[in-house]
């Protein structure tokens, strides 16, 4: 079932996000030693195909099949990222969180991003989250995840995946409307017929 | 061979049971209270049918009075006796191919005889190619007699203008009358009430309807048949009949007879007699429309009227308020004049439908580029609202505006993602296509958005006074509907675009983004013009 899935996606996330919170807490060393190790079974995961660690981490998180794949990229890309938003901000979806990286590059990735194919996405998604990890942007991996599950499963040029890409696209804008284009730069374009 | 155009089967019609027939004009009358309405094989020739029985219809019947028209309206069909009558004084002057034949010129030479094809707007002939149509120069096609006889009332009220065979040597012709305006016709249930309620009071003797005199006929009533010689002076129509049946070509059919069948193989088309009139006195089957002018004491129309027309792509709804609001003075629309005896006579709580007919000509306007015909909803209520209650007109007015600045809001995203794509659309070709998913999503809901408001209107003629709620709500509606409509176009449009590079994606969303921006804008601005009328409106109350 849909719904089901969206639980179990949610849950999933949920745990990662309370890895990457282990990493931080202070008196629980064996805790944060723990979360560490599996983070770094998770990252070494995007580049080695078989780590039984990552692996029996990703089935305690009951994937549904057609998604286990996805389930793994994304539990990699939040190891090689894991922190969290700094107090009073919130995760961003990647569109606005490439935004939020100095304009010349973040541009480049982002078209880089939207022109690849559905099975070279893994590779720019990666790159892209190297480069928020940089600038300390916490990425909001559950809507990442739902993201990548729709292209994954959707034929490439399909209405599904041009939406998905689409939304990336927007968020990335939708920063820049709040910032660059005035409301008086909107309404400049003569309106009336 | 006679083809009597009273008794032989050739005005289009659709019956009671919805199916398409051909009726003689005289069974036009007296079966118009079980056809329903008249449907030709183009709009132009439906509309140029209705306005040649209307024009036997005010020969036939008048009304002269008022109560003349209750009369026929409340009878349960149209009369014999004035038809019988009518018949028996004009019966030798409706043969298509008799020695009067019937609004042709006997006198036009039958060495110029052309093609029958150019009877046919839509024939490709001459210079006047056509995309679809097949026919070339040295095809001689024959027309059946019924179709000739469609035409023959289509080219002069719709002909094109342009170089014509000429008499003697005068080529020029202006285009004929209805190329100038949307032809209005007010259609109720059966053809018997379209035609009532298209006949406003007809009485030359006390010319009405203004500016008609007592010589005021239909050309086929004259002694004698029009000169060959085309009018280039100009003259004024003696009246409405004259102007319905208004002669802008000199046209002359030749028959051929195969197995006891008519039918026409030949045709000379010359020019023939310029209109000289102020348009908006004399029609009354279009609506029009004035320039507002600033002086220091406000606002005023002033200069020409010009005749509303139809578009391409946006519908004539738009004109609304020129369509269906009575006009005080001062006013710079004027809705068709036969709606002025609908709105006083007929029944409160009917909704009768416009449906309003055009022909768009090349630039030149010497080739039929396309046709039209759409329809809008008339609420009774709607044709009789208070003149002194300008709220219901400024509403109206807000709506329109609303999906004027959202359909120029579409066109500009559509600049937008032009501009930033300029490098890579250098040799593309440009064509604004967002438009046609608008656009045409439009009228349905305005036409709601009217019979909602005539609902409204006819509530409060018997509970007293408007009730400001309801009176909004069509116009809230509205705006949620055009906001829907925009955006379910700019997905649309979105999907039909390149997208397989990021620039081309990241382009598409910047331009979208901004231009919901400009949405919102927009709504907000409806917004506050609906309050705007709202607090005018309680101010009043105060």
């Amino acid at each position: 079932m849909v719904t089901d899935d969206h639980d179990r996606r949610r849950a999933f996330i949920s745990n990662l996000y309370q890895l990457g919170d282990a990493l931080h807490s202070h008196g629980h060393d064996a805790r944060t030693a723990d979360a560490r190790k599996t983070l770094a079974q998770l990252r070494r995961s995007l580049t080695r195909e078989y780590q039984p660690a990552a692996l029996d981490f990703l089935f305690e998180q009951n994937p549904p099949a057609r998604e286990e794949e996805t389930w793994l990229l994304v539990a990699g890309l939040f190891a090689l990222a894991p922190s969290s938003p700094n107090h009073g901000e919130r995760r961003l979806p990647l569109g606005a969180a490439m935004r939020k990286v100095d304009q010349g590059a973040s541009e480049a990735r982002m078209r880089q991003l939207l022109s690849v194919a559905p099975n070279s996405v893994a590779h720019y998604v990666r790159q892209a989250v190297q480069l928020l990890r940089g600038h300390n942007i916490a990425l909001n991996f559950e809507s990442l995840l739902d993201d990548l599950v729709t292209l994954s499963s959707a034929p490439p040029n399909s209405r599904l995946a041009h939406q998905v890409r689409m939304k990336w696209a927007r968020d990335f804008h939708r920063a820049i409307d709040s910032s660059v284009h005035a409301d008086t730069d909107d309404r400049s374009g003569g309106a009336s017929a | 061979m006679a083809f009597d155009l009273l008794d032989e089967h050739w005005v289009p019609v659709v019956g009671e049971d919805r199916n398409p027939e051909e009726v003689g004009l005289a069974e036009a009358f007296t079966r118009a209270h079980e056809l329903r309405w008249v449907e030709g094989e183009a709009p132009v020739v439906t509309a140029a049918v209705y306005r040649l029985l209307l024009a036997l219809a005010h020969r036939v019947y008048g009304p002269d009075s008022g109560k003349s028209w209750h009369a026929l309206w409340d009878a349960p069909c149209f009369p014999d006796g004035p038809l019988l009558e009518y018949r028996s004084r004009f019966f030798d002057r409706f043969d298509l191919f008799g020695a009067r034949p019937f609004l042709q010129c006997p006198g036009l030479p039958r060495e110029k005889m052309g093609s029958a094809a150019q009877l046919v707007l839509n024939r490709s002939v001459g210079n006047n190619a056509t995309l679809f149509d097949q026919t070339t120069a040295g095809d001689r096609p024959e027309l059946d007699a019924a179709v000739a006889a469609r035409w023959l009332v289509t080219v002069h009220a719709f002909d094109p203008g342009g170089l014509k065979t000429p008499y003697r040597s005068d080529k020029s012709s202006e285009r004929a009358l209805c190329n100038f305006f949307g032809t209005v016709v007010v259609e109720g249930a059966t053809l018997k009430d379209t035609l009532l309620l298209n006949m406003p009071v007809y009485a030359p003797g006390r010319g009405k309807p203004n500016p008609t005199r007592p010589d005021d006929c239909p050309q086929w009533e004259l002694d004698t048949p029009p000169s060959p010689e085309p009018d280039k002076e100009r003259r004024p129509p003696r009246g409405w009949t004259d102007l319905l049946t208004w002669p802008s070509r000199r046209i002359l059919l030749q028959e051929s007879r195969h197995n006891g069948r008519s039918t026409v193989n030949g045709v000379v088309i010359t020019p023939g007699t310029r209109l000289r009139t102020e348009l908006a006195d004399a029609e009354l089957m279009a609506a029009f429309r004035q320039r507002m002018t600033k002086t220091k004491h406000g606002l005023f129309p002033a200069g020409p009227k010009y005749p509303v027309v139809l578009e391409e792509l946006r519908g004539v709804w738009r004109h609304c308020r020129e369509l269906l609001l009575p006009a005080p003075p001062a006013n710079p629309r004027q809705r068709p004049r036969v709606l002025d005896h609908v709105a006083e006579y007929a029944p409160d709580d009917e909704v009768y439908s416009l449906r309003v007919f055009g022909q768009q000509l090349d630039p030149k306007g010497g080739a039929v580029q396309t046709w039209f015909q759409e329809t809008v909803p008339a609420p009774v209520a709607l044709l009789r609202v208070n003149d002194t209650d300008d709220r219901v007109e400024q509403l109206l007015g807000y709506a329109v505006g609303l999906a004027d600045d959202i359909g120029a809001a579409l066109q500009w995203l559509e600049r937008l993602y032009d501009e930033a794509l300029a490098a890579e659309r250098a040799h593309a070709r440009r064509r604004s296509t967002l438009s046609q998913w608008y656009w045409p999503e439009l009228p349905a809901p305005f036409g709601t958005v009217l019979r909602d408001l005539g609902v409204v209107l006819q509530n409060a003629q018997t509970a007293g006074s408007v009730s400001q709620a309801a009176l909004f709500a069509p116009f809230e509606w509205w705006k949620e509907t055009v906001r829907r409509v925009a955006n379910a176009a700019v997905r649309t449009w979105a999907w039909q675009l390149p997208r397989e590079s990021g620039r081309q994606l990241l382009a598409l969303a910047d331009a979208e983004s901004r231009f919901q921006s400009r949405l919102g804008g927009l709504c907000r601005d409806y917004d506050i013009d609906l309050d705007r009328c709202r607090d005018e409106d309680e101010d009043n109350g105060d």
